[in-house]
């Protein structure tokens, strides 16, 4: 790669299909996410949003189709998905934190494990996150003494250890209280400002509107519209968004 | 469609072993079951030999040797079937179907054969193509059996760990290798750890059986001392008390390891 | 009315019952570990037969009582007639100080030594040729007393019966079986799985004396096997046993 032209897909998905048994969780989906693009995926519980985005580090293991990361096939035996799955950083719904390692220790591993560096060093980079996510001070403590908000920007440092080109959040919001939702959103609208490519689904109408360059709408199992946020919210075409943004708006 | 993962689950699985009851790290009362029946073992131990030093003094230091062949077997067993049984445990949550059904078959087979005969098999049995002493076949048979539960128990104790922190570790990057090992089986050790100190206890009371293969025991010492006094009252009071207070020793020992395997709870 | 008719069967029960026992021979319980070729041993009807069995059989017979012969672990055999849960143990039990403390005994009604069996090709003169060896034996048997008071260094492996020592032996876990010795014989001459591969090396001169044993206290009982035993060496039963079991006497 010679140029680094932000119309360059870093992500390619290219006629998806999941079943799971004789349900299709994913029908042809189909999608291109550019180097620094925020994208952001809304919809109704069980419409494939989170399964098309755990699909993309192969967290769900798709059926038919292709996607791509970084110009890599993710099914292809030749390419090894842990190598992928580096640059992929992933917020779950439930942290997903590990419980018997420390905040310092849950930033540390997969650093020194995995990009081969000292201790020191990991450490280094994890305080530099959690200063970044606001938690400085608890680096020492086990995930179980944090809040939940605590614990989601733990777990967006965590993600972020591994220094990945694309972040995906998987409704990193969803389980938490009402008062915590905003301390994670703000890390998130920081790191969308540093440029990061990020896909997120979420139900965050507010932050979908102020931080994605496209929003996504999909329904049992399809990309049913897909534009600028503003477009959405103020002019949905399809009738199934206008129902659905009637619901939560 | 969000999945109802809970990090903080603790695992639901009940486990039933035949072990003696690990009693819980968090009861700190004086008096409780365990207290009261260390304490009522070794004063009726010491009472006896008081009393009446002939014959339980006689009988007790006829033991020592046997006591130590028996913690010598349970060790080494111990040392052979946790590894076996944490082996089991991966081959039967393993995806590659070659190795998912040998761990299965292993354990049906092993479970379906008693210690005894297992016993008998190994010592008498296949003593046509390969010998080896009383005491090795009985780690033998006793690890080869123990390791068919413990598998149970590590595969139980494995899959009572949420999806959510494998998918974690995975995303960040891990295998599969990494993940069983820095990231699950650390926790799994928690809900591992009683039911696999239950089955080290019931491990070592098993051991009596080996006194059939002429392995001398503390059971087969008691045999040997009715053998000679035709004092079976006293010589099986006497062993029944030194095994009740080694595993009533044993399972506190358990018990201080679950508590320190607690660290992380944010209690 | 109906209280009248319930005690008049119970009385009616009791006379029979009664009365039944007045009739018939007394019944006794007898032990026997029938792991012990040729003395007492299971036959393919899983019966125990030998020659300690047919003995007691015929001392019943000759003193008028009946006897139920059962298969029970000698690991244990004592602790049963300590206990009363049978009468006599006819199991080659040999007749030793330490036995008489705790049980009463009959007359005795066999004669043996302790036999060493070894491994076809090995030799041994005395049991002082055991030091270092591994020497196998049955648990509680006099075997093992004899090799514990001679206290010549000897490995000793005390087996639950006298076979798995003999077996472990041929597959060369052991150096050597003591037992009584008619067993000896029995393993060295007639087991066709063994032939060949057993020598009969070493008989101790120590005689020992088996005899019935019954419980502390149970004299009437003696005097009954005792009677018995008298008639059974007087009516030259005795020799026909001895000659059924043990072969033709050289």
């Amino acid at each position: 790669m010679t140029e680094s032209n932000e119309r360059v897909p870093i992500i390619t998905i290219s006629h998806v299909w999941k079943y799971f048994g004789h349900l299709p969780a994913l029908q042809d989906v189909s999608l291109e996410v550019s180097a620094g693009e925020r994208v952001v995926i809304i919809g109704p519980s069980g419409s494939g949003k989170s399964t098309l985005l755990r699909s993309i580090n192969r967290l769900e293991e798709i059926d038919k189709g292709e996607i791509t990361v970084q110009g890599q096939d993710i099914m292809s035996r030749e390419n090894d998905i842990n190598l992928i799955r580096r640059n992929l950083g992933m917020v779950f719904q439930q942290f997903n934190l590990f419980p018997h390692k420390t905040v310092l220790q849950n930033l540390i591993l997969a650093p020194i494990k995995l990009h081969r560096l000292s201790r020191e060093e990991a450490e280094e980079r994890a305080l530099g996150l959690l200063k970044k996510v606001g938690i400085s001070d608890k680096a020492n403590v086990y995930p179980a003494m944090l809040s939940g908000g605590q614990q989601q920007r733990v777990a967006i440092a965590r993600a972020l250890a591994m220094q990945p080109a694309i972040m995906l959040f998987d409704e990193p919001t969803s389980a938490l209280d009402p008062e915590m939702v905003g301390e994670v959103l703000d890390v998130m609208v920081n790191l969308a400002e540093e440029g990061m490519t990020m896909i997120c689904v979420t139900h965050e109408m507010g932050f979908a509107r102020t931080v994605a360059d496209r929003l996504i709408f999909m329904d049992q199992g399809q990309i049913v519209e897909a534009g600028k946020p503003d477009t959405l919210f103020t002019a949905p075409r399809h009738p199934r968004l206008r129902q659905f943004l009637n619901q939560i708006l | 469609m969000p999945e109802p993962n809970d990090t903080h689950s603790k695992g639901n699985i009940v486990m039933v072993t035949d072990g003696g009851s690990i009693p819980d790290p968090r009861e700190w009362r004086l008096i409780n079951a365990w207290s009261i029946a260390l304490v009522g073992a070794v004063c009726a131990l010491f009472a006896l030999c008081l009393l009446w030093p002939e014959p339980y003094l006689r009988i007790l230091l006829y033991l020592p040797d046997g006591v130590l062949i028996t913690f010598k077997i349970t060790v080494m067993s111990i040392c052979c079937a946790v590894p076996l049984g944490l082996l089991t445990g991966l081959g039967r949550i393993s995806r590659n179907r070659v190795i998912n059904l040998m761990a299965s078959t292993y354990v049906e087979v092993v479970r379906g054969i008693p210690l005894l005969v297992q016993l008998f098999y190994i010592y008498y049995a296949l003593s046509r193509f390969f010998q080896v002493s009383g005491i090795t076949s009985a780690v033998i048979a006793i690890s080869v059996c123990y390791g068919a539960y413990m598998g149970e128990v590590f595969r139980a104790g494995i899959m009572a760990i949420s999806k959510g922190q494998s998918e974690a570790a995975r995303s960040l990057g891990l295998n599969r290798f990494q993940t069983m090992f820095y990231v699950v089986l650390p926790q799994a050790w928690r809900t591992i750890l009683p039911p696999v100190g239950n089955e080290c206890i019931a491990m070592l009371k098993d051991t009596s059986l080996v006194s059939i293969m002429a392995v001398p025991d503390i059971m087969q010492r008691a045999r040997s001392f009715v053998g000679t006094t035709y004092l079976y009252f006293e010589t099986y009071t006497v062993i029944a008390l030194i095994y009740l207070i080694i595993t009533l020793v044993l399972s506190k020992c358990v018990s201080i390891m679950e508590s320190r395997l607690n660290y992380y709870d944010g209690k | 009315m109906f209280r009248g008719v319930t005690l008049a069967l119970l009385a009616l029960l009791m006379l029979t019952l009664f009365g039944c026992q007045a009739i018939a021979a007394e019944k006794y319980t007898v032990a026997s570990d029938c792991t012990w070729p040729p003395m007492e041993m299971l036959n393919a009807q899983k019966q125990p037969e030998g020659y300690s069995t047919d003995y007691i059989r015929a001392v019943a017979k000759a003193a008028g009582f009946e006897v139920d012969v059962r298969n029970i672990a000698w690991d244990g055999i004592f602790g049963g007639v300590a206990t009363g849960k049978y009468d006599i143990v006819a199991s080659s039990t040999t007749i030793t100080p330490e036995r008489q403390k705790q049980f009463d005994f009959s007359d005795p009604y066999y004669e043996v030594v302790q036999a060493v069996v070894l491994p076809a090709g090995t030799n041994i003169k005395s049991l002082a040729d055991l030091k270092g060896k591994k020497v196998g034996g049955q648990i509680g048997t006099t075997g093992i007393f004899v090799m514990r008071k001679a206290d010549v260094g000897a490995d000793l492996k005390e087996y639950d019966d006298v076979g798995l020592a003999i077996q472990d032996m041929v597959g060369g876990r052991l150096d050597a079986v003591i037992c009584d010795s008619p067993v000896a014989m029995f393993y060295v001459n007639k087991k066709a799985d063994y032939a060949g591969k057993l020598n009969l090396s070493f008989k101790t001169d120590d005689k020992e004396y088996y005899g019935f044993t019954v419980r502390k206290g149970r004299q009437d009982l003696v005097d009954k096997l005792n009677k018995g035993i008298r008639q059974v060496k007087e009516s030259g039963l005795e020799a026909q046993l001895i000659e059924k079991w043990m072969g033709p006497s050289k």
